[in-house]
């Protein structure tokens, strides 16, 4: 029989959205917080960009509403837009006043940058491109200093416990234990699914495990085609690979294919400094031929003082880009859709929440502006958080069930069926997409998934999320946001403001 | 797992951007299809380096003066105004149609074709962004992704007087475009209909059914749109246009 633990709260998820969550409900009741490795593995301290937030002079959370509807290519959500601008400059004091170590100007005003698609100076950046790691500090720091908050590290949410129609918790293996853990309340912030393709930035825990989840206790999913994708990670062997950030290219580096010859000159007016979905596009087109390189040779002497992280990375994989050519490749960033969300952080299913990357609040649309993410965790988890003060009690508890956490029958099978996922994921259903080449990504993926080992869990997640993508962008019979066609490039006004639901 | 199941919704809180912001949502729509290669290297390759525009000049009002009509086809007097950009009558082939090519930056379309009339043209319930010139006895139109340097052709479309090398052209009876492609692939859209062909990826042909006098008659597609069959469009029925469009065979 399993074991069972009683709580008021259960986050599942330790990213900027769960541990905000956390801290914040902590205040009223206490916090379960469920992660897959530790409180420091999330896509969360990964983040090299900042948080936008309508701080400065001469901005407005107006315009901030404006360039986030225009990013997100007539399917962002006004309201939910209006939601994340209005309330995101609280939400930044509120954290630097809880000790983020935000960089400042010499006034004392939050030293704000600039970054694409931006109509302002409105990007707050920590330590210059730790912003991620910062913030995840200081929520780790709040959430480990509540007496409120329990964390249960190394536990893998299997699924969550429906009775009734409601969610009322999760079943979860807790270092192998099955463990039933009741909830008055459940909140998915599971974070992303760049795992689910070959080349990612995004951490090895982001395997897509809560939209898997939250569709099989029957949760509204939408959006699920909307992958975004970083178009210069350095291409090495590694999981996750580290970014090459846009600062470079316009610092004048170039792009070169295989031959060594300069091809986005041809692509677009911009060449390099093109926006991200083209320049990712045609590195990919070009990786038919061979490995792309960023030459920044240019940049000279000035790399270890005007790049010093990004020299650092490079160096420590023996490349000197003072010298030497920088292999890139595009790779997966940061998927838009997800478990469909009210105003509230709500889910379609009764006691049960998601916020932070998992979740589908609206605020993106087809395509995410630049610094949203970490602000939309950090403003739809407090709402969540306020939300949940309201949940009354669980009227009576669910039986206990019976059952044991799946043994996984062998590893090796289970690895390479990832990576086959992670393969045929980006082969068809990544970059640029066909017909076609979507039909034989599904018809793989039911292959993958009939020949999973038994206790497969992750693995299980990671192909049915991948299904799921695969399905929606086959549908859409367009190209929009970050979703591109290649046999339907254009955007069609019979598709403008409609969703795909799940 | 169960086969998921979907639905296509429109959420009452999903709205469109609003004017800046629109704008801005187009061009990076627009962006979405420069990369696409021309596939058709028979025609592509052998083009001369384009000149370029950088100034692109600001698009005519949305008026009846520069403005096809609602099935899309010329008034006499929007006829009159098309330039000419060359003597030759180019063959319509699947990625090009003489200098234009689905894919090429506005800039480049401007340098080519230096004096290129600007106008709005009718597709199945909107009006897009184009440009017609006429290329020997051809009347050409290249419909734009957007109006502004960073926007490229979507599709160049023979309205009259060009022919593929098979002999196709507008007025071409379905028998004769059976013939010479295969069957189609049909694409219903809302009051038009499409038909593309796996023996020719990119090339489309935009079919007037009969006895509609236009090509966007939007009772007689729901009439005979759906199905891949020829034989169930009313004789008379005919090709309205023909056109290179990025990766229309799909």
């Amino acid at each position: 029989m399993p074991e069972r633990i009683r709580t008021r709260f259960l986050v599942v998820g330790s990213g900027v959205a769960g541990l905000h969550t956390a801290w914040r409900a902590s205040e009223h009741a206490d916090v379960l917080v469920t992660t897959k490795r530790t409180l420091f593995d999330s896509a969360t301290a990964y983040a090299q960009g900042g948080i936008a937030a309508a701080l400065g002079a001469g901005d407005s959370p107006e315009l901030h509403r404006r360039d986030t509807l225009a990013a997100g290519a007539a399917l962002a959500d006004s309201e939910a837009v209006t939601v994340l601008v209005t309330e995101g400059p609280a939400r930044v004091k509120e954290l630097h006043t809880a000790g983020a170590d935000f960089d400042l100007a010499p006034s004392g005003d939050f030293k704000l940058g600039r970054e694409a698609a931006h109509s302002t100076n409105r990007i707050v950046h920590a330590h210059g491109d730790q912003t991620g790691a910062e913030v995840a500090r200081t929520l780790i720091a709040k959430v480990q200093e509540s007496e409120r908050v329990s964390v249960l590290e190394r536990t893998r949410v299997l699924d969550l416990i429906i009775d009734d129609g409601r969610c009322v918790g999760a079943r979860a293996s807790v270092a192998g234990r099955a463990t039933e853990i009741i909830a008055d309340a459940t909140v998915l912030a599971t974070g992303g699914i760049g795992q689910l393709y070959r080349y990612t930035t995004n951490p090895v825990v982001a395997t897509g495990d809560g939209f898997a989840i939250a569709h099989r206790a029957d949760a509204t999913l939408s959006d699920m085609e909307f992958v975004q994708f970083h178009p210069t990670a350095l291409d090495t062997p590694e999981n996750p690979l580290q970014l090459i950030s846009e600062a470079v290219r316009g610092e004048g580096a170039t792009l070169l294919n295989a031959a060594g010859e300069r091809f986005m000159t041809k692509r677009h007016k911009l060449a390099e400094l093109a926006p991200r979905d083209v320049v990712a596009r045609a590195i990919f087109a070009e990786q038919k031929r061979g490995t792309v390189f960023l030459d920044a040779r240019k940049i000279g002497k000035a790399w270890p003082t005007r790049f010093p992280g990004i020299f650092a990375i490079c160096e420590a994989r023996g490349i000197d880009p003072r010298k030497q050519l920088i292999p890139v490749t595009p790779a997966a960033h940061y998927m838009m859709g997800g478990v469909v969300t009210d105003l509230a952080g709500r889910s379609s299913v009764p006691r049960l929440y998601a916020c932070g990357e998992v979740a589908r609040t609206g605020v993106h649309g087809a395509n995410r502006l630049a610094s949203n993410s970490l602000l939309e965790g950090l403003v739809f988890a407090e709402r969540v958080a306020r939300d949940m003060q309201e949940m009354k009690p669980l009227p009576n508890e669910p039986a206990r069930g019976n059952w044991r956490v799946p043994v996984l029958s062998d590893r090796g099978a289970a690895q390479v069926a990832a990576d086959q996922i992670r393969a045929v994921m980006w082969q068809y259903a990544g970059i640029s997409r066909t017909a076609r080449g979507l039909r034989s990504c599904i018809a793989r993926l039911d292959q993958i998934e009939d020949r999973l080992p038994e206790g497969a869990t992750e693995e299980r997640n990671m192909v049915q999320t991948a299904r799921l993508i695969a399905e929606a962008a086959l549908l859409r019979k367009e190209s929009r946001g970050g979703h591109y066609r290649s046999d339907f490039p254009r955007a069609r006004s019979a598709w403008r403001g409609r969703h795909i639901e799940w | 797992m169960a086969r998921p199941s979907h639905r296509v919704v429109s959420r009452r809180r999903s709205v469109r951007p609003d004017g800046l912001a629109l704008l801005l949502a187009l061009a990076a729509i627009a962006c979405g299809h420069r990369e696409k290669a021309v596939s058709d290297t028979a025609t592509a390759g052998s083009r001369a380096p384009s000149p370029y525009v950088s100034e692109i000049p600001a698009w005519p009002a949305d008026t009846s003066d520069f403005a096809t009509d609602r099935t899309g086809r010329f008034p006499a007097a929007l006829r009159a105004k098309v330039p000419s950009c060359g003597a030759a009558t180019p063959v319509v082939a699947r990625d090009s149609i003489g200098p234009l090519y689905p894919g090429q930056p506005l800039p480049i379309v401007l340098g080519v074709c230096r004096n290129a009339l600007r106008l709005w043209h009718w597709d199945d319930g909107s009006y897009l962004p184009a440009i017609a010139v006429k290329l020997g006895d051809a009347l050409v139109v290249a419909d734009m992704a957007g109006m502004t340097a960073d926007d490229v052709v979507s599709r160049v479309i023979a309205i009259e007087g060009a022919r593929t090398a098979e002999g196709i052209g507008p007025g071409s009876s379905l028998a004769e475009l059976q013939r010479a492609y295969g069957a189609p692939t049909w694409r219903r859209n809302q009051c038009t209909v499409d038909a593309a062909f796996e023996s020719r990826p990119g090339l489309v042909a935009r079919i007037a059914v009969a006895p509609s006098t236009g090509a966007a008659s939007c009772a007689d597609v729901r009439r005979y749109g759906d199905g891949n069959d020829f034989s169930r469009f009313p004789p008379g029925s005919r090709v309205e246009w023909i056109a290179a469009e990025l990766g229309a065979a799909g």
